[in-house]
């Protein structure tokens, strides 16, 4: 079953008369358990991409489906019920609540999802370990360092078992040694069944991935597997 | 969401700064403050003047001639004649005829006199006003049927008179320049000056009041009218029936039409407290003013914290926050501006009720009906001023609001 099922997608932006096409016909399919990277230039269309990908953008036409329905043409509330229940999302500037706690911050897309307390208690706790952050439950996001800041954004992206882990520059903030962390911890999600896509410039972190899609001008231009066991400079 | 959730957050974010969660909040407090305060006062003095009514005897009608000199003929005076009619009613407790006049009395210093008012009486009129009796006694009937030359005066009175308001006043006489030539009156009685507040209007005018039988003080004027009849309905809630029976009874004997005018302590409790509310009511639509003041200044900080939380909400609209949501959390912070806003005003108007209320001398009133007033309304200006920003924050798109620095 593929949780993504793209075709002939099309987004137009209007600026006052001017017409922009950021994305001409994209088709794509991502299968359950992939990990795929989407690379491309600034304005090869990756960015609207995500946006629509992640149910924050309806595309101009075409269909999107997700997990085989159709949500390319949803209103507003539905959507933000699809990104609180089937995706979770990694920004590069991590986007957590600054006045929460790292746990309050991961316990939040429940709350809005209406889980009980206790539920969301222990579940959050559970991602929390799963990031390997137990001792900074407590922590304020500006008490923890990068890397762990974005390890709290994954356990909140995790926390309502999404089909799909968006992640946009997920290391573009980061450290060689974090980004590094951040990716062994996607991996060890994917190898346990989560769903990722990813967008990066890196060519070494989108080596991390099994899949890359490349974007240039509104237009997928390749599509091929990550050859196993050859690093970032050679794919 | 729910909103025992909402509540929590949202009370965490309003006071997140408190200074400007204060100053948003002043014009509401002001707004209920002076509100809950004027209110108050208004209830306050309104339950006091009651109270007065009431001592004075709820279901007191007193009837006179309606209209002014010129309209009232010799046929229409009434005399004691009318006074025995009316007491056939069977609806009243009490009755009693006056006659009212006002004359020079000789004071202490011989050389000197002062405006006294003088009340002739006939009938029940110590039962109606219920006066305090000092020393000695009040007019009876054997007084009137002599037509004897006895008054009771009041303290203040006697002391202006005799120099002291004791027992030994009982028995001495008061002299009353006329034109019959000085007359002299036998002191039988003296009464406290306390009495009830409409009576208290008049003795702020003649702090010297001289009572006596209704029949020697026509008999000094040489005339035989009787200028009011004052009954006491046995049920004050149909006082208005028994004034009607009585100026109806008076128009017949006298063979007139709406001649005599019955005017009822609780017709005029009724009209002063329409006139209190009335103004209690204005005074406090001009307070409420403020609140609207106050509710645009909410609005304003309300618009302010949904730019700069842009990011916030864009990034809980991400992770799955509706329309609804945000509206909801953003709608509970004005609400909780707004209603801790009222909560406070409610307590400096209360304490300022109480002070001012001090200074003037009424016991302010508080009612329950007031404080939930206060609670609606405060809530309501949080609904009514919060609208337009937690829509604004609500239609934000996330992908913009993301974007926000």
């Amino acid at each position: 079953m593929n949780v993504i099922n793209i075709t002939n997608l099309i987004k137009i932006y209007k600026q006052g008369d001017l017409e922009v096409k950021a994305l001409s016909g994209i088709n794509l399919d991502i299968a359950n358990k992939e990990f795929t990277s989407i690379m491309g230039a600034s304005g090869s269309g990756k960015s609207t991409m995500m946006n629509i990908l992640g149910c924050l953008d309806h595309p101009t036409s075409g269909s999107y489906l997700l997990e085989e329905t159709d949500v390319s043409q949803l209103r507003d509330d539905k959507l933000a019920s699809i990104r609180n229940k089937k995706i979770g999302f990694v920004f590069q500037s991590f986007n957590l609540l600054p006045k929460l706690t790292a746990f309050e911050n991961v316990e939040l897309p429940m709350i809005y999802a209406g889980v009980s307390i206790s539920a969301r208690r222990r579940k959050a706790g559970e991602a929390m370990e799963k990031v390997g952050l137990t001792d900074r439950m407590k922590h304020r996001p500006n008490e923890l360092s990068g890397g762990q800041r974005q390890r709290v954004a994954i356990a909140r992206a995790l926390v309502n078992d999404p089909s799909l882990l968006l992640a946009d520059e997920p290391t573009g903030n980061l450290d060689t040694q974090s980004g590094e962390e951040i990716m062994t911890i996607f991996k060890s999600l994917n190898e346990d069944g989560v769903t990722i896509v990813m967008v990066t410039h890196e060519q070494d972190v989108a080596a991390h991935s099994k899949r890359i899609v490349t974007f240039k001008d509104g237009v997928i231009i390749s599509d091929k597997p990550v050859a196993l066991g050859i690093g970032g400079a050679g794919a | 969401m729910n909103i025992l959730e909402n509540l929590k957050s949202s009370i965490k974010n309003v006071f997140a700064n408190k200074m400007r969660a204060l100053l948003t909040m002043l014009g509401i407090i002001i707004g209920i403050g002076s509100v809950i305060m004027i209110m108050s006062i208004g209830a306050g003095s309104q339950a006091a003047m009651n109270e007065q009514f009431e001592s004075m005897g709820m279901g007191r009608i007193n009837v006179s001639v309606a209209g002014n000199n010129r309209d009232i003929s010799q046929n229409d005076l009434m005399t004691i004649k009318d006074y025995n009619a009316l007491a056939e009613n069977e609806d009243i407790k009490y009755i009693a005829a006056t006659y009212s006049a006002s004359a020079e009395i000789k004071l202490l210093d011989k050389t000197k006199t002062k405006r006294a008012s003088l009340t002739g009486i006939y009938g029940d009129y110590q039962q109606i006003t219920s006066p305090t009796l000092l020393y000695g006694r009040y007019i009876i009937d054997n007084d009137n049927d002599l037509a004897a030359k006895v008054a009771v005066i009041n303290d203040t009175t006697a002391v202006n008179v005799f120099g002291a308001a004791d027992e030994s006043v009982i028995g001495r006489k008061i002299s009353l320049p006329t034109y019959r030539g000085v007359q002299k009156y036998t002191v039988v009685g003296v009464l406290s000056n306390a009495n009830a507040a409409i009576e208290r209007q008049y003795s702020d005018q003649f702090p010297e009041s001289v009572i006596m039988p209704i029949v020697t003080l026509q008999r000094l004027y040489g005339t035989s009218q009787v200028d009011q009849i004052t009954v006491l309905a046995n049920d004050s809630n149909n006082a208005d029936s028994v004034a009607t029976a009585l100026t109806n009874r008076l128009d017949i004997l006298h063979r007139t039409t709406e001649k005599y005018y019955a005017q009822n302590t609780m017709a005029m409790m009724e009209q002063i407290n329409s006139v209190t509310s009335m103004i209690t009511g204005f005074i406090s639509a001009v307070a409420g003013i403020s609140l609207v003041v106050g509710g645009i200044g909410v609005m304003n900080i309300m618009l302010v914290t949904v730019t700069e939380r842009t990011r916030e909400i864009g990034i809980r609209k991400s992770i799955g926050a509706r329309r609804r949501d945000i509206r909801r959390q953003f709608m509970i912070e004005a609400v909780i501006l707004t209603g801790v806003g009222g909560a406070i005003g409610l307590t400096l108007g209360w304490g300022g009720g109480n002070a001012i209320g001090n200074l003037i001398g009424v016991a302010p009133v508080v009612t329950v009906q007031s404080v939930l007033l206060a609670v609606l309304i405060s809530c309501g200006i949080g609904i009514v001023f919060g609208v337009y920003p937690a829509g604004k924050a609500a239609k934000l798109d996330p992908i913009e609001a993301l974007r926000y620095e």
